[in-house]
């Protein structure tokens, strides 16, 4: 784990500037064990890198290259960085160090911004070319490491996490109103928006290119490839993602590395390879102490069945106390719930490992989600003309809630599905919780024009596609990867996430449709009938290593229990924090509806466990990260 | 932001209309010895599906087929008229199939002669696809 920050300006940096940078990189200081460290590279450029790295590993960072032209930053991994070393030794290049970032300095001066497509890995850099005084901030292709950046007025800011771009003092805390007006809808600001007015994250899979005194601009080096597709039977797709596994298996798990196990299908088919590969592995997993959801129970006999020692451990409600912590972490309102368990998981596993693997983003690429399969179904003709009917006009007519057609569902239905079934807040509800201050300062319409481009940009067109694409860049970049980041960041854990390897992300977008959704005979046990399975090519690959059970067994919400606490434990946080006089975000939204939402919620009337928390986080965000 | 938007819904419209032609283009490529026989089972605009049968592939040649849908999944049956093979690939269903040529609607049972067959799920990305039978 690692974070990295910088400041470039137009003119010479000044030793205010030094200052800023130390500060910025003192925010980061929990991303690394080992000290913080400056570098610079001719008089425009200072970049700041904090890591973990062991002894042997510790080369010079901030890296300038040989020939003296980059100053280099890299926070994460380069996985092919040994095929691509032996390459470019073939060449005549003759390297100085292991650095990663020395492999990136050689590609960037042989074949410039190009070199990108060419990498597999988990990481964001900065690359100051002092020759061509050019900055280059690159993301991986999901956006599994976080970059953020903002101008300084005389210059351009960088950094790992946004709390940490906020120490410069050219920044100011205001809000963004269009991304806390898209937050209650997609519980998150998308990329490149952040909540904070003037600061952006860069989005995944881009690089932007800054030169003092011209305008950055902005260029993805990579997307998903429709036209590409698996051409071969069932058997040589289980074959071939049985070996791919085994590879990133072996390119993932070094020894000492934790997994993380739940004991459902992904984590235990991980298990029974990583386990192989290093002969002593630790597991780990959670329950709820007020839901037992038997997680922990399945967990240990996979672990049993996998061969490896396992922890596990109980979350409770005492977690609230770190709630302002958590937030402060996060630097921007997150309504995740599962935020809680990631981030007691982590500080479990740094108890006792240095890196971690988590099997994430398995259900996005192999279609794993039950909510895939409606979409599935609106493609196959085991939808019936009568209901396909019915479905169609819905989606015209949503998401405006009272009828009449809606922009959204004229022009793609598919999206306008999506955003009906998972928006959280939205159409006349949205209106009613928005204050008109709010509504007047963001852009209403750029929700859908959002959702339109993003769906637009899907080069395949089955409903399946189309909702799995967005839900990468979405869903997958926009929750799932932040959280991850944050919470091993926040614990100094190296993660690693080997089923966004690209040798497995690329098998994967080739499948058709039929290799992640299977109609099938129903097997899950005790069941009857014809059934469908998610995630269809990764459970045979399971059959060939898992129990039967195992592999075809119901997934069971493993959601912390916070429509419970919210009436019980957490009942007066609720009311202090979005019922007083004190709220902070009563100009934002109507304080009529959140007592509506409220007191349903108290009385068992409505569930409105996901409402509530999205709003007791924006509250917590305003209090701490905003204005604390 | 507004003053964009008549622009970005023309951009859109035309985003969402290219790649979704009326015509499902199917290169059927017959690398057996033998006539291979297909049915295809698809979805029509109009929402509802239809089986059509039976078009002839000569050995060693190649047919196209220009079937009226904007869906990118569709089915197809496929036999070796010499010995009965049945092409079989990824997902399957069963619908029915007459020995005649016909054309059904929604799986409807044919009044006579009729009799299930198995069709394998195909997909065409951009609603191109070229299906090799050896």
């Amino acid at each position: 784990m690692s974070g990295i920050c910088g400041v470039l300006t137009s003119e010479v940096v000044r030793d205010e500037e030094r200052t800023a940078l130390a500060a910025m990189l003192d925010a980061l200081s929990h991303r690394g064990k080992n000290p913080p460290r400056l570098g610079h590279l001719g008089d425009k450029a200072i970049m700041g890198y904090c890591g973990s790295e062991s002894e042997e590993d510790n080369g010079k960072r901030p890296f300038v290259s040989p020939c003296g032209r980059y100053l280099v930053v890299l926070d994460g991994r380069i996985y092919n960085g040994p095929q691509l070393r032996e390459e470019i030794e073939k060449s005549g290049h003759v390297f100085r160090s292991r650095q990663d970032e020395e492999i990136l300095s050689y590609l960037f001066l042989s074949q410039g911004p190009q070199c990108l497509t060419r990498l597999n890995g988990m990481f964001a850099f900065a690359m100051w070319d002092l020759r061509d005084q050019k900055l280059f901030l690159v993301r991986d292709r999901f956006g599994q490491k976080p970059l953020y950046y903002a101008s300084s007025g005389k210059g351009i800011l960088f950094s790992s996490e946004v709390m940490s771009l906020l120490k410069h003092p050219a920044l100011e805390r205001r809000p963004n109103y269009n991304a806390l007006f898209h937050y209650l809808t997609f519980m998150m600001p998308p990329a490149p928006l952040t909540a904070f007015e003037g600061i952006h994250k860069l989005e995944p899979a881009s690089w932007l290119e800054w030169q003092p005194g011209r305008a950055a601009f902005f260029l993805r080096y990579w997307n998903v490839d429709g036209s590409r597709k698996f051409e071969g039977t069932d058997e040589d797709a289980i074959e071939e993602l049985d070996g791919l596994m085994d590879r990133v298996a072996r390119r993932h798990v070094t020894p000492g590395t934790g997994l993380f196990l739940s004991g459902g299908l992904d984590s235990s088919l991980f298990a029974s390879k990583a386990a192989r590969q290093t002969g002593d592995m630790l597991s780990l997993s959670l329950d709820y102490v007020d839901a037992d959801h038997g997680v922990n129970a399945q967990a240990m006999q996979a672990a049993e069945l996998c061969g490896t020692r396992h922890v596990s451990g109980m979350l409770d409600v005492g977690i609230m106390e770190e709630l302002p912590h958590i937030v402060s972490r996060m630097g921007e309102p997150f309504a995740d719930p599962p935020l809680l368990t990631s981030w007691r998981l982590a500080r479990m596993a740094s108890q006792h490992v240095g890196a971690a693997v988590t099997t994430s983003g398995t259900d996005n690429i192999f279609g794993g989600y039950a909510r895939y399969l409606a979409p599935f179904l609106y493609d196959t003709p085991d939808l019936p003309p009568e209901v396909r009917k019915v479905h169609t006009e819905l989606t015209k007519t949503v998401p405006h809630a009272y009828g009449g057609k809606s922009l959204l569902g004229e022009m793609d239905p598919c999206a306008s599905y999506y955003y009906s079934q998972f928006a959280l807040f939205f159409g006349n509800r949205k209106e009613s919780l928005c204050s008109m201050d709010l509504r007047g300062a963001a852009d209403p319409q750029l929700t859908i024009m959002f959702m339109l481009r993003a769906f637009a940009r899907c080069p395949r067109a089955t409903w399946l596609d189309k909702i799995q694409f967005f839900e990468l860049d979405h869903f997958l970049a926009g929750r799932l990867l932040p959280r991850i980041d944050m919470v091993t960041g926040a614990h100094t854990l190296d993660i690693r996430i080997p089923m966004l390897d690209n040798d497995i992300v690329d098998f994967a977008l080739t499948l058709p449709v039929g290799m992640r959704v299977r109609r099938m005979p129903d097997r899950r046990p005790g069941s009857t009938g014809k059934g469908y399975e998610t995630k269809w090519l990764v459970k045979m690959v399971g059959l060939r290593h898992l129990p039967h059970d195992l592999v075809f067994r119901r997934r069971h919400s493993n959601m912390v229990p916070l429509e419970s606490w919210l009436r019980g434990p957490l009942r007066t946080l609720v009311l202090d924090a979005l019922m007083s006089t004190q709220c902070s975000i009563r100009d934002w939204v109507n304080q009529s509806e959140i007592r509506r939402l409220v007191a349903q919620h108290m009385d068992g009337t409505a569930n409105n466990t996901i409402e509530l928390w999205a709003l007791l986080m924006l509250e917590l965000w305003t209090r701490h990260c905003l204005r604390g | 932001m507004r003053f964009l938007l008549l622009p970005l819904l023309l951009v859109c419209s035309l985003l969402c209309s290219t790649g979704l032609v009326h015509a499902l283009d199917i290169e059927a490529n017959n690398n057996s010895r033998s006539v291979v026989a297909l049915a295809v089972h698809y979805l029509r605009p109009s929402g509802h599906w239809s089986t059509d049968g039976w078009y002839s592939i000569q050995p060693g040649k190649t047919f196209h087929l220009k079937i009226d849908s904007k869906n990118t999944v569709f089915y197809v049956h496929a036999v070796r008229v010499r010995d009965g093979k049945v092409y079989t690939l990824g997902d399957t269903i069963d619908r029915w199939v007459c020995d005649q040529p016909f054309t059904l609607v929604d799986n409807a049972q044919p009044a006579t002669g009729g009799r299930m067959a198995l069709f394998s799920q195909y997909e065409a990305p951009n609603l191109k696809i070229a299906i090799n039978f050896n």
